[in-house]
């Protein structure tokens, strides 16, 4: 997944009400005026929408994914990460050549009430409801960015993507193959090939089970209606401003009870996480979030006690957090916590496989020089200089798999910063002190960039530096998100930097990346290609989880730190911080569905507020 | 009167239609590309072509029988191999920037299956032998060919045993109707009086607008109307009181004002007054008392230059013979200022104000996004920045349209203002 610049900032928290409900087109009371227990979370990006099928980034998925459910989820306390069942009664039946799932689907799960219902009742779900949800991601209408997790692995699902071209309506009685509901409980998918990420694909959003009867009743007004099986139900959403969810009265009215997870690591446990051990979920009656676009703004309300986390921005860094990263002492009095956590993701510099300079080459001695001219690059390339910049947040990465995945090198990459290295590697590769052989002049290289932001200007300029040491030029274009995707996607930058933020947890997820036919507009922007990390790629493709696996992971990971078609900058670290009242907090990389297990301690947050409510801290956070 | 409004509405329309035609060049000439914003990181040019297909943007922009497809695109290949790089039986030679086939080759360079439907036409420019779409291709010297082949044929290359070399090579669908284009699909829309579909938001742009206007609205009403009143309220003082201790101090005063950027208005008002002090909300959209302090910080930031204009235009009058006589006729000081002088300034004060009507509507960028409120102004820029188009170039074609309609308004109005202009 590539984040957005404002894709990392993190959660925060307030609490009001209003109560309107949304029905399709007219507006319904049925949430009661006085909130039990109640919390809110503010972010700094927008949702987009709220339908399941169309919907892509972080905090639409999140919001998605409090009023609808998939077959599995993620567990909140289990790492390494894995997926258990949610909608669906267990883990599904895998047949020997791993191409057939079966899904038993659990009884007695019912969609919200809703208007687009007969009487206005929700009805029981049918394993037929997943089979529609799938068909509307791949229906050419919706234009759906989730195609891509169906369209050629579920088998005969293209013949559906193709017949829904054109005005006419979409046919969904059109039957595929590879997607049917055997009766009301059991859903069968047919692969064309083994795809063993396919359960972590069924975590996610685009597989979240839709009311065919919502969609049809609401038409282009369902992204703004939508109707599930979760824990909540949405209340009113004011596009750019604020959403309201109030908890479902569903499950207590069908008796659907799901509990707190029972088992946790003694760090866990220690960290008073099992406190709520086997408690019916969600803690929450109410949750509130905030589009709050500047990070100044989200900062003051945190502060004051209005939000209960809040992403920490980086002007703010060094008054907040000590060179120790413990919290200063002032929040440190108030009950505010610092959260800390390595982040599935690679933030890298891609070289274009296309561009003469820094690609391949048909000529084999030319294509070995642009080859060291990309580790000399490489290796000018100083992590601590960039740490340093991003007030240590950063961890270095060796290769392109990060941790904690399986297939992540463990030995340093011989292509880390070394300036020694680097001129040596540049007069082999014909640019002696930086000099271009054949004109005379310094190698100037052009970098493409996806934002113009202060923090992305700053960096590149370091970058600049980094590779000013070594004689070569780095010239910079700041581009918006469109254009930067534009031009990535036909293949005119020489040098871009990006990052990829995991799908899910496995190495395969990050590997793809190298796979040539992946290239642009494929995720496989640097357009790399290698035959021998292509044959590895579709071997591994298919492959379960084993050793024999792992060990291919590292192997592939050995030959692309050696082709160097990226420079592999670092993975972040995410940080935030909440008040005292907000339990059961813990990071998480797929975060989606888990805010249900969340609580806000009322209590608290009153002493809280009656003892400081009124004593503001200055901006920094000191009295 | 009303045979002048109706002729100004017939001239209307040239401009309304140039407003059109320039918001349609501006945005689908220069804008990104729709697809691959609305369909993400994961996307097949086969995809990308359906969805081209489904919102009209596989067609000419304006006219004519040739529309590029996603099939095989556009490539300089003296700038360098690209997709020609994959084949092992075709050689990119990069100083001719040519490409050769050796001979025996078969290689189709089309992404994926054409449309059975459509015709499709080559354009090469090649030396040597072979057949590209079935059709035979031999010269010896450099020579340009079309061929044009069914969406159900067969479109690639083949050699024989003699090698093809080529310099150039396009793709182009064959429009059947030369009208079928981009520019007709958007004005047959805005007949319909449909403004488009959001791509980001997956919304009907109508939608949008009919969400943002009331939040917009609400603040900038307030902060025209106050900062109209208090700004010539005060500009008559200044004219009241001129060249005393109070003109010269209101004056430093807005100077002062224009001079403080924007923000430092909204930060320091969030901080100081909010925050610490705790007399407004500090951020939100809830309810009235939520925008008090915008509103505040909206009146105030734009007194400075309002008062500055307003005092010019009443000085200027101030030394117009009628104020002489009245002042020689005995009538009051007040009575001169507030009748007379007012009266008669109220040319340039309509100019300003009526010309101010269409920024209502756009909103206050800073103001919203600073405040959350869902207006207007936050969500062009958030089109802007993720190259909505439609959404953009609605919101562009509602502000000129609004522009124009309120030129008419101030002529209108000097018509009531001054029994001396006559409509004709």
């Amino acid at each position: 997944m590539i984040p957005s610049a404002t894709h990392l900032n993190k959660a925060a928290a307030v609490f009001t009400g209003l109560l309107l409900l949304a029905g399709c087109r007219e507006k319904a009371d049925r949430f009661p005026e006085q909130p039990g227990e109640t919390v809110s979370y503010g972010q700094t990006s927008r949702i987009r929408g709220l339908d399941p099928a169309v919907s892509g980034e972080v905090s639409s998925s999140l919001a998605i994914s409090r009023i609808y459910e998939g077959l599995l989820e993620y567990d909140y306390l289990a790492r390494p990460y894995k997926v258990v069942p949610l909608l669906a009664a267990s883990m599904p039946e895998v047949s020997k050549d791993g191409l057939t799932y079966t899904f038993k689907i659990r009884e007695g799960i019912y969609f919200h009430d809703n208007p687009c219902f007969p009487g206005g009742k929700g009805r029981e779900l049918k394993a037929e409801d997943f089979v529609y949800s799938i068909k509307r991601v791949v229906d050419v209408k919706n234009a759906s960015s989730g195609g891509w997790a169906f369209n050629g692995r579920i088998a005969g699902i293209e013949a559906f993507h193709d017949a829904s071209k054109g005005e006419a309506p979409t046919d969904y009685s059109l039957e595929v193959e590879g997607l049917k509901a055997l009766d009301d409980y059991t859903l069968q998918i047919k692969l064309t090939e083994p795809y063993p990420q396919l359960l972590y694909i069924l975590a996610m959003h685009y597989a979240f089970a839709v009311p065919r009867e919502a969609v049809e009743f609401c038409g282009q007004e369902f992204v703004n209606h939508p109707v599930g099986t979760g824990p909540y139900e949405l209340v009113e959403w004011r596009r750019n401003s604020r959403i309201e969810f109030y908890r479902s009265p569903k499950w207590a009215e069908t008796g659907r009870v799901e509990v707190y997870p029972t088992s946790g690591t003694p760090e866990q446990v220690a960290a008073g996480l099992l406190k709520d051990a086997g408690q019916p979920v969600p803690f929450n009656d109410r949750i509130v979030q905030f589009v709050v676009d500047d990070s100044t703004t989200s900062w003051m309300m945190f502060l004051a006690g209005q939000l209960g986390s809040s992403s920490i921005s980086p002007d703010n860094w060094d008054a907040v957090v000590m060179p120790d990263k413990s919290l200063s002492s002032s929040l440190e009095e108030r009950d505010i916590e610092l959260i800390s956590s390595p982040y599935t993701a690679v933030y890298y510099l891609g070289f274009n496989w296309d561009d003469p300079v820094v690609g391949a080459s048909n000529d084999p001695v030319q294509d070995e020089k642009n080859r060291k001219l990309r580790q000399a690059l490489s290796c000018a390339y100083e992590f601590d200089q960039m740490n340093q910049f991003m007030n240590n947040r950063l961890y270095p990465i060796d290769g392109p798999v990060p941790s904690p995945l399986a297939g992540e090198l463990t030995e340093p990459s011989p292509y880390r910063f070394n300036l020694e290295k680097a001129k040596r590697l540049l007069v082999e590769a014909g640019y002696p002190d930086g000099i271009d052989q054949s004109t005379g002049r310094r190698l100037e290289i052009n970098i493409e960039l996806g934002s113009a932001d202060a923090n992305t200007r700053q960096s590149t300029a370091l970058l600049a530096a980094m590779f000013e040491k070594i004689g070569v030029v780095l010239k910079a274009n700041y581009n918006t998100w469109p254009a930067f995707v534009e031009k990535m996607n036909r293949r005119q930058a020489q040098t871009f930097r990006l990052a990829w933020v995991a799908d899910y947890p496995d190495a395969e997820n990050f590997l793809q990346l190298f796979y040539s036919k992946n290239e642009s507009p494929g995720p496989n922007h640097a357009n790399y290609r290698n035959a021998e990390i292509d044959r590895l790629y579709e071997k591994i493709r298919v492959m379960p989880d084993s050793p024999e696996r792992t060990a291919i992971y590292e192997k592939m990971a050995r030959i692309i730190v050696e082709d160097a078609p990226w420079i592999f900058q670092y993975q972040p670290m995410s940080f935030a911080v909440k008040h005292g009242w907000i339990e059961n907090y813990v990071a998480h990389d797929y975060p989606y569905g888990m805010g249900k297990y969340h609580r806000s301690n009322p209590e608290i947050k009153r002493q809280w507020l009656e003892s400081y409510g009124d004593r503001k801290l200055n901006m920094t956070g000191q009295d | 009167m009303l045979k002048y409004i109706l002729k100004r509405m017939v001239q209307m329309i040239p401009t309304v239609v140039g407003v059109i035609l320039l918001t349609f060049i501006l945005f689908n000439v220069v804008g990104g590309d729709l697809a691959a914003i609305a369909l993400g990181k994961k996307v097949s040019l086969q995809t990308l072509q359906n969805f081209d297909e489904q919102r009209g943007l596989n067609k000419p922009l304006f006219f004519g029988t040739r529309a590029q497809t996603r099939a095989y695109e556009d490539q300089d290949l003296s700038e360098g191999a690209g997709r020609w790089r994959g084949w092992t039986n075709a050689v990119y030679a990069a100083e001719a920037g040519t490409v050769t086939l050796q001979p025996g080759a078969a290689v189709n360079p089309i992404a994926f299956d054409l449309d059975d439907d459509e015709e499709f036409v080559w354009t090469i420019r090649y030396r040597g032998a072979g057949t590209l779409a079935g059709q035979a291709l031999a010269s010896d010297d450099w020579k340009t060919e079309k061929i044009r082949f069914s969406g159900a044929d067969e479109g690639g290359f083949e050699t024989a045993d003699q090698a093809l070399e080529f310099r150039s090579l396009k793709l182009r669908r064959v429009n059947r109707n030369p009208f079928d284009s981009q520019l007709t699909f958007y004005i047959r829309q805005l007949a319909r009086g449909d403004l488009g579909f959001s791509e980001s938001m997956k919304q009907p742009v109508t939608k949008l607008l009919k969400d943002g206007v009331l939040p917009s609205l609400s603040l900038t009403i307030p902060i025209f109307f106050i900062g109209l009143v208090v700004s010539i309220t005060l500009s008559l003082v200044c004219a009241y009181f001129r060249d005393t201790f109070i003109d010269r101090f209101l004056v430093i005063f807005s100077v002062a004002l224009m001079s403080i950027n924007y923000l430092v208005y909204i930060v320091a008002g969030q901080y100081f007054l909010a925050y610490k002090f705790g007399a407004f909300p500090v951020w939100g959209y809830e309810s009235a008392k939520y925008l008090l302090l915008p509103v505040l910080i909206g009146v105030v930031s734009g007194l400075g230059s309002s008062i500055r204009f307003y005092r010019t235009i009443m000085l200027d009058e101030m030394y117009k013979d009628y104020v002489r006589t009245a002042f020689a006729k005995g009538v009051s000081k007040p009575r001169v200022l507030f009748v007379h002088v007012l009266k008669n300034a109220m040319i340039p004060i309509i100019t300003n104000v009526v010309i101010a009507i269409p920024f209502l509507y756009t909103g206050s960028l800073l103001l919203e996004s600073f405040f959350g409120i869902p207006g207007l102004g936050y969500l062009s820029i958030n089109a802007i920045l993720s190259a909505d188009i439609d959404v953009v170039r609605a919101i562009v074609l509602i502000g000129a349209l609004l522009f124009v309609v309120s030129n008419l308004l101030t002529d209108i109005c000097y018509a009531a203002a001054d029994p001396r202009v006559k409509l004709k």
